[in-house]
């Protein structure tokens, strides 16, 4: 068994142990969990991040496990086969290592979870190994499968242990993604139809058609003649501009880019924390993981038609989201809002395919990660306390929990792009590449994005002077007594994280150096790709 | 070489003669059903067990004979030697009719172990000892219908499904919600068997033999475009299209299966479409690869499908009742299946054998689980299903299962079902480029995002809300333990060893004739 397999299974197993443990036994459920996930870090920094790093060779996939999984009989047609294929490359070590750092976060988070311990943390480990399938899934079919499995247990954590509207907010969730991820179903079926696997080919003497991602990124893989070749037409237009929309579509769902993240702050308001940070800092980089390894990856002369329509969409992303944080009145919501507004950063970094841009947006992909995490574990700080989120309740929260709002003021500063924080670093990468795009789409779009971190600053000072300055007030209906600063626990969750809030701002090249390669080679081989394809199409 | 050669009468009757061996499993069907009546005349009101272990045991013997013969079924070479063209060309019982044949045989002897067990049953009905023999009749019917090539034999083992169905319908005839079903099935069932005839005399007169394999049926399947053609051959689908329950004959369906005795509308819900399908599946067989008949009838049957399923999915989402949202909700499989047979290649019949297959094992259970909630709880509504999960949390996790197989999504045999109808509706359309099987696709998608929305309404009752009144139920018995086994290949073919299920299927599909 590989290393990213174990990687995978612990958390598998640790659910199939927390279903054993006997009744009424929620604290053992908890400790597992975090022991499960604890040690999935320590496999992550012990064993895998060396074994990556230490390859002498420069391959760009490394900690391969490739084995035979289905093999279908198409008679005269041939063969499909579908592969168990995980690999690492500089993309997917960051979103993994994103994960090991957040997963041992939200299990500490769901420590007082009362309601049914042993069915939570049970859906939270098959969540964790499914957010980790997706992320080293290089077989489509096996990321389809990741893909959708996320989907379960996130409906039911929602539904089961969220607010008072958490049957919408779950069910609107999930009939959201599924909608794009139904159509990403039909384009993988005309992928593996458009692309053989040559050696197994030569070996088996017929055409094998595969479902994996490294030969659907190559040219010269694809059968002329077939849907997805260069010259394909599918319903009046180019198939394979086609099939990059509708798989960014399914992609921009999850990210989510306006005006496809309706589902986001009803999801958000109603999660449970944990919930919400998991889906802030991991299941949204699914989205941007998935426009970037699979849309460009996979269609980079679509990529290229399209990079103006992407920028678009990630400016208004930046400026709409923002514009809708500073009006809400709920601070979960919020931060919501602002989720969206800084992931439009990584599809504008993505769609300028230049350099320092798709550097900045994987690199903001991981900042908002750590930064929305906290975020979230703040919120839910308050919420614990009094079970009020409303902005306008709280005033002059300084004087009553200094620790809390220094640790606040950090989190709002990193998101909001002060320079020497984490957040700068990658927002600043994304428009410097957005401004040099090589004529892929207007500047005026990076001008205008640039107004998205100046309204950023606005919610966030604003809320900030309203909740934590001027002499304590509590308006709300919980019991002003209560608000006590931060707990040991609520400190061992959000230390980490300020701690790499801060590292990452004066140090980002201990994670830029991570994938830089990876990017570097992305991107240019993602122009030759789509030059080599130019000459296909006649 | 096939068809309408004629025969000397020596010839015919040791062709005769050698056919009656490759129908011993019938023939054990019907001497079950025979014992079956005598069982019932000296036990009947002694022991009500005797009769239904009778039939089980027959059901039993029927499928051994099957599974143990298998090699007798593979065709040969030779027609007038193997199992094909039996009874001078009225049946075929190779390997296709046999796998169904273990389908309904298996479903058959669930059906009775769960009857047997059905105090509702018991309750409503004087006597059940007509009902076990009208089951096995209807199963041999079904055996039939699957391995007929002659019209004649098609239509005679449709109306011997149909009738015992229409009777156990009827059997709580006490219940007028089953009294109502059984006339709207009759009524709808013999209007569209009368098309049915009268399109096969059309035939009939055409060509002079009832013999779908007799060369007069290549000469006028395969002529230029001739609409009196697709015009007749329409209205003899409409008998199958009838017994799948798709448009525009599903009214019944959802009566049916909410007003007949649950047992008896899990078992039709399943095994009548499955037999439908099969009938379906061998008569469009016989349409020779060129001709203008079988494009026009991808077209004619993909927008059957594309209707089946948008209707069945968008009624589906009106149900409030637990039972009838599953009525209608086959409704919508059935498009979805009716779509892979569209295709009309011998990998969209094997995704639509496939789908069919899962659809046995998910539809089964999930209706007889609902059919336990209606006994123990006394009611099917999905409002009235508030935080049972909490009472009975296996319940719950079966439900989900089976309905997160029923949506489609992984990793349950559900999603593979559906991938292997896009896999091979867009092999079809990357070699032949019809839009209607493209257009059937996208519908595909968009009805497996509604069919999310209702079925994940009852885990969502059923989980995320409290119940109001306090819940002493036990789930246990006879049911639950058929649900959990049938879990196992839904869950199992979802993730492993679907590619030899579905390459065994293809061999079975590449039996038929054409």
């Amino acid at each position: 068994m590989g290393l990213l397999s174990l990687l995978i299974g612990l958390p598998l197993l640790g659910m199939v142990l927390t279903l054993f443990t006997p009744k009424g036994s929620g604290s053992v459920a908890k400790w597992l969990t975090l022991g499960v996930t604890l040690a999935q870090a320590t496999l992550f920094f012990v064993a895998i991040l060396p074994a990556y790093l230490g390859k002498e060779t420069q391959e760009a996939y490394r900690l391969v496990e490739h084995l035979q999984w289905i093999r279908l009989n198409l008679g005269e047609i041939g063969y499909l086969n579908i592969e168990y294929h995980l690999a690492l490359d500089g993309l997917s070590l960051t979103m993994v290592l994103l994960s090991v750092i957040i997963f041992p976060i939200t299990a500490i988070s769901s420590f007082r979870i009362r309601k049914r311990p042993k069915a939570y943390f049970s859906l939270l480990l098959l969540l964790n190994a499914s957010v980790i399938g997706v992320f080293t899934a290089l077989d489509f079919f096996l990321f389809y499968i990741f893909y959708e499995l996320m989907l379960l247990p996130m409906f039911f954590l929602i539904g089961l242990w969220g607010g008072v509207r958490r049957e919408y907010a779950a069910i609107k969730f999930f009939l959201y993604t599924l909608f794009g991820s139904g159509f990403m179903l039909l384009i993988m079926v005309g992928l593996a139809f458009s692309v053989t696997d040559p050696e197994l080919s030569g070996i088996l003497g017929k055409s094998v058609y595969t479902f994996d991602m490294l030969h659907m990124m190559d040219a010269a893989n694809y059968v002329k003649g077939s849907l997805f070749y260069f010259d394909g037409i599918l319903l009046g237009m180019g198939s394979r501009d086609l099939a990059f929309l509708v798989l960014f579509i399914g992609f921009a769902i999850k990210i989510p880019t306006v005006p496809l993240h309706t589902w986001l702050p009803d999801a958000h308001v109603e999660a449970p924390t944990a919930v919400s940070v998991i889906l802030a800092s991991l299941l949204l980089k699914v989205g941007g993981y998935g426009v970037l390894r699979i849309c460009y990856g996979i269609f980079p002369g679509a990529g290229i038609q399209f990079a103006s329509f992407v920028a678009v969409l990630g400016m208004v992303s930046i400026l709409y989201g923002a514009l809708a944080a500073m009006a809400q009145k709920d601070l979960k919501s919020l931060i919501a809002y602002s989720s969206i507004s800084h992931m439009g950063f990584v599809l504008l970094g993505i769609a300028s395919l230049e350099n320092a841009g798709v550097n900045g947006a994987v690199l903001q992909m991981f900042n908002h990660g750590i930064i929305s995490a906290a975020l979230f574990l703040l919120v839910g700080v308050l919420y614990d306390r009094t079970h009020d989120r409303r902005i306008g309740s709280y005033r002059g929260l300084w004087g009553k929990m200094p620790r809390y709002s220094a640790l606040v003021i950090i989190a709002f500063f990193a998101s909001l792009g002060l320079p020497g924080l984490n957040g700068f670093v990658s927002e600043m990468l994304v428009l410097f590449g957005a401004f040099a795009n090589h004529g892929h789409f207007g500047q005026w779009i990076a001008g205008l994005s640039v107004l998205g971190i100046l309204l950023g600053a606005v919610y966030y000072l604003r809320t900030f002077r309203r909740m934590f300055f001027g002499s304590f007030n509590y308006s709300g209906e919980g019991d002003p007594a209560s608000l006590t600063d931060l707990t040991i626990r609520e400190f061992s969750m959000l230390i980490p994280l300020t701690v790499l809030m801060i590292g990452l701002g004066i140090l980002p090249f201990l994670i830029l150096n991570l994938f830089d390669g990876s990017v570097t080679s992305f991107t240019e081989g993602f122009l030759q790709q789509a030059a080599a394809i130019k000459q296909f199409i006649p | 070489m096939e068809g309408s050669t004629t025969y000397s009468l020596t010839e015919m009757l040791t062709r005769l003669a050698d056919s009656v061996s490759f129908i011993l499993p019938e023939l054990t069907l019907v001497g079950t059903f025979l014992l079956m009546i005598i069982l019932e005349l000296v036990f009947g009101k002694r022991n009500r067990n005797v009769v239904p272990v009778a039939g089980m045991m027959g059901l039993v013997l029927t499928g051994a004979f099957i599974v143990a013969f298998w090699e007798s079924w593979v065709p040969s070479q030779d027609l007038a030697q193997g199992p094909k063209g039996l009874f001078m060309n009225m049946i075929d019982s190779d390997r296709f009719s046999r796998y169904f044949h273990l389908l309904f045989d298996g479903v058959a002897i669930l059906t009775i172990l769960v009857s047997m067990r059905s105090k509702q049953l018991k309750n409503r009905s004087q006597g059940l000892g007509e009902y076990f023999l009208v089951l096995i009749a209807m199963v041999v019917g079904m055996h039939f219908m699957s391995m007929a090539t002659n019209l004649l034999m098609m239509y005679l083992a449709l109306e011997l499904v149909s009738l015992p169905s229409y009777i156990l319908t009827a059997y709580t005839r006490l219940n007028g919600r089953s009294a109502e079903a059984a006339l709207k099935y009759v009524i709808f069932g013999s209007f569209s068997s009368g098309v049915m005839i009268y399109g096969i005399s059309w035939l009939y007169g055409m060509t002079g033999s009832l013999d779908l394999s007799s060369p007069a049926y290549v000469n006028i399947f395969s002529g230029e475009t001739d609409w009196t053609v697709l015009f007749i051959v329409i209205l003899v689908l409409s008998g199958f299209i009838y017994k799948i329950g798709a448009l525009p004959f599903h009214f019944w369906a959802p009566d049916v299966y909410q007003g007949a005795p649950y047992p008896i509308a899990a078992f039709f819900m399943v095994t009548s479409k499955a037999a439908g399908f099969a009938m379906l599946i061998r008569f469009l067989s016989f349409l020779p690869a060129e001709g203008i008949l079988k494009d026009q009838l991808v077209i004619v049957l993909g927008i059957l499908a594309i209707a089946t399923m948008t209707v069945g999915n968008i009624a589906a989402l009106q149900q409030t009742n637990f039972r009838r949202m599953l009525a209608y909700s086959s409704i919508g499989q059935a498009g979805f299946i009716l779509l892979g047979v569209a295709c009309m290649t011998v990998f969209g019949w094997t995704a639509a054998v496939f789908y069919l297959t899962v659809y046995v094992a998910m539809n089964f259970s999930s209706f007889l689980l609902a059919g336990w909630l209606n006994e123990n709880l006394g009611t099917e509504e999905i409002d009235d299903m508030k935080g049972l999960a909490y009472s009975m949390p296996l319940l719950g996790v079966l439900l989900v299962i089976f309905l997160v197989a029923l949506t489609g999504l992984p990793p349950t045999a559900g999603f593979i079902a559906k991938l292997e109808i896009f896999l091979s509706g867009l092999e079809v359309y990357q070699s032949q480029g019809s839009p209607i099987v493209l257009t059937g696709m996208i519908f595909m998608v968009i009805n497996t995002v509604i069919s999310l929305y209702y079925y994940l309404r009852v885990p969502a009752r059923m989980i995320f809300q409290n119940s109001p009144a306090k819940i002493t139920l036990q789930f246990s018995g006879l049911i639950p333990v058929l649900a959990m086994v049938l879990a196992v290949p839904v869950l199992w073919l979802g993730i492993i060893h679907f590619d030899d299920v579905i390459n065994f299927l293809d061999i079975l599909v590449r039996d038929l004739r054409g």
